[in-house]
């Protein structure tokens, strides 16, 4: 697929979507005065006050819909208050962005105010579940998406979908037309050069203030800086990041400083002082900790794979589906709906209200096996298991689901929807992280965090011994005693050639 | 027992991955240990995509982030090296992490993994082996 054509077919989508969704008399005149300030309060980072043209964006529908959309997507099914949507986070973002500025450009309050929209902006591609619906977008247009990053504008960058959607839509037609009549609506603020808010999204600011890049995307952006605090804290899970430490080490540091700079190089640099290497290695760790505690907990991986097979059973046969909306035939139609908007959709299909009812009386798909490196007895060839991750890859896992299900006995082949091979891919940003966060010691040599401690081949490390895949049935024990027997029937043949040990199966404590 | 690839039908051969090609070109090479350095990788991988990434297609989606003056980063790099480890075909020795280690009997698992499923490929992963060599081996 020509890379061009796809970003401009993409665009036209996010440019019609936007065009509905924005209201044509949003904002309503008479605009509030530019000394109508709000104070806002949310419960990680604190107070902070709006700027009219701030509280105007996220008044808009682009951003309300955020309200609904659950940072964790379904994990308030394992944590119960795990509630904290992507409104919640944006709002922490534009805080810890603007104190982050606020430390390195002090004076610069035009730049501050670009960092504060676009921390604002920076989820607002994210439709339900968040990064759940992301990957299944991710993969299902695939060759669409491949090609998109591959456009011009996305040259050197590494974009996930909802970056590039967001992206897209604070570029869209409408949405600027709006950003811009707010903006220039406030003496103070009309001089915000827009596409930098934009360029800062995709972490390739214009200019020499490339560095606010880093503050939007980094190795210790304001993202990361408010996600590990507040998905800790609505999950209840005792580890945090100190993040007023950051902001005490945080400097920016001149290339001039070195005499190997070149011309290429960024004029300035957003680094760490030396004495912020252990707050970098806290990040580092947290960020590690979370996957098995959340992201790859079992329960959530499950849910998630209760929510593949509504898309599964929507897309095996669409004409099946009344509402056309979950048809989902391009990527704008997932942007319909938010995450309640989604499950009362589904509720309504008759195809899909078996797996939609199990999910709302919390009956979750339930582990038969467990797939890890150090439960296997004889590896055989797991790697060509292991990369055909769920989220890159899931028409890759359907055959070997579909071979473990005719393993089953008659009597206990029930729906393919309802057993699923998960293989979670692994956090390779983590490791990417150490080495490219800079380390300044004084010297007139650049230092990464990597030159500290071989963090990235330590977290690899620990990722080959913490990763688990599994196999989810229904939690009906019998069926989950047959398809324990089933898969390690499959895996131990032609091509996988695994063995596992007894704590494979122990570890899913299937009622005897 | 419906043999796996039976209703698998000729996806086994099909589904190969960048990880496969560098598994394959790791094995091929004369050297037993490899350079972790992670930013010669990262020069060794973009370079082989900027010279075959129009000849294998399982190069095609690995993408890099330009910050200099860091060379290209490249989250697949990562993900390599997970996948490699993950697999038992290559090892990460402690405590010091300087090498990248695949030894013979990883070798021979490697090229049995791969088998002849890249062999269309098999005239750039020998140039890729000569990059891998050149640019990342360690003698003895």
């Amino acid at each position: 697929m020509d890379s061009e054509k796809a970003f401009a077919q993409l665009k036209g989508e996010v440019d019609e979507w936007v065009a509905r969704i924005m209201l044509d008399d949003y904002p309503k005149t008479p605009m509030p005065g530019k000394n109508e300030t709000k104070v806002i309060r949310e419960a990680v980072t604190g107070y902070q006050v709006l700027q009219p043209h701030e509280y105007l964006v996220l008044d808009s529908p682009l951003l309300q819909r955020l309200r609904y959309i659950h940072q964790t997507a379904l994990a308030y099914l394992v944590y119960p208050t795990a509630n904290h949507t992507r409104f919640d986070h944006s709002l922490g973002c534009a805080k810890i962005a603007q104190q982050l500025g606020e430390k390195v450009i002090p004076r610069n309050k035009k730049r501050i105010a670009e960092l504060r929209l676009a921390a604002l902006l920076h989820d607002v591609g994210h439709t339900f579940f968040s990064h759940l619906s992301e990957t299944i977008m991710q993969s299902r247009f695939r060759d669409l998406y491949i090609a998109v990053k591959k456009a011009q504008q996305f040259k050197g960058r590494d974009l996930d979908l909802a970056e590039i959607i967001s992206y897209l839509i604070v570029k869209s037609a409408p949405f600027h037309a709006f950003l811009d009549k707010v903006v220039h609506y406030y003496h103070d603020f009309r001089k915000l050069d827009l596409d930098n808010v934009a360029q800062l999204i995709i972490r390739a600011p214009v200019d020499e203030f490339a560095f606010m890049g880093d503050i939007i995307s980094g190795p210790f952006d304001a993202d990361k800086l408010d996600y590990l605090v507040r998905d800790c804290h609505f999950c209840g899970i005792r580890a945090d990041v100190d993040v007023e430490r950051v902001l005490v080490s945080a400097a920016l540091l001149d290339r001039k400083r070195f005499p190997s700079s070149r011309p290429e190089w960024s004029e300035r640099y957003l680094v760490m002082k030396s004495g912020g290497v252990s707050i970098l290695e806290q990040i580092t760790f947290n960020r590690m900790l979370l996957y098995p505690a959340i992201y790859h907990h079992h329960k959530v991986r499950a849910i998630e794979c209760m929510i593949r097979a509504i898309f599964e059973t929507i897309w095996e046969d669409p004409d099946r589906i009344t509402d056309k909306h979950l048809k989902f035939e391009n990527i704008c139609d997932f942007y319909r709906l938010t995450d309640f908007q989604f499950l009362a959709a589904v509720e309504a299909e008759p195809q899909l209200r078996p797996i939609i009812e199990k999910l709302m009386k919390r009956d979750l798909f339930k582990r038969c096996l467990v797939i890890s490196l150090p439960y296997l007895e004889q590896p055989g060839k797991f790697m060509d298991l292991y990369k055909k991750s769920s989220e890159d890859y899931p028409e890759k896992l359907y055959r070997l689901r579909k071979t473990i299900w005719a393993e089953l006995p008659k009597d206990k082949r029930g729906s393919l929807h309802e057993l699923w091979v998960d293989i979670p891919k692994p956090p390779t940003s983590i490791a990417k992280d150490p080495d490219s966060a800079w380390i300044d010691i004084g010297t007139r040599k650049m230092l990464r965090l990597r030159d500290f401690f071989p963090y990235p081949e330590w977290v690899t490390s620990y990722e080959v011994n913490k990763w688990k895949g599994h196999v989810f049935s229904i939690s009906d024990p019998s069926t989950r005693r047959a398809v324990n027997d089933a898969a390690k029937r499959v895996f131990k043949e032609k091509p996988y050639y695994l063995e596992f040990y007894e704590r494979a199966t122990k570890e899913c404590k299937i009622p005897s | 027992m419906e043999k796996l690839e039976e209703t698998q039908g000729s996806a086994e051969e099909e589904f190969t991955t960048f990880e496969d090609i560098f598994a394959l070109a790791l094995a091929n090479t004369e050297h037993f240990r490899f350079k972790a350095d992670s930013d010669k990788w990262h020069k060794v991988l973009y370079e082989v995509c900027e010279k075959y990434r129009d000849k294998i297609p399982q190069l095609g989606v690995i993408f890099f982030e330009e910050r200099p003056p860091l060379p290209p980063q490249s989250n697949e790099f990562y993900q390599l090296i997970t996948t490699l480890s993950m697999s038992g075909l290559i090892s990460l020795p402690n405590p010091n992490y300087e090498y990248i280690v695949m030894e013979g009997t990883q070798k021979e698992r490697a090229r049995e993994l791969e088998g002849k499923r890249l062999d269309k490929y098999k005239d750039y992963i020998r140039k890729i082996t000569e990059l891998l060599d050149d640019r990342l081996a360690v003698e003895g």
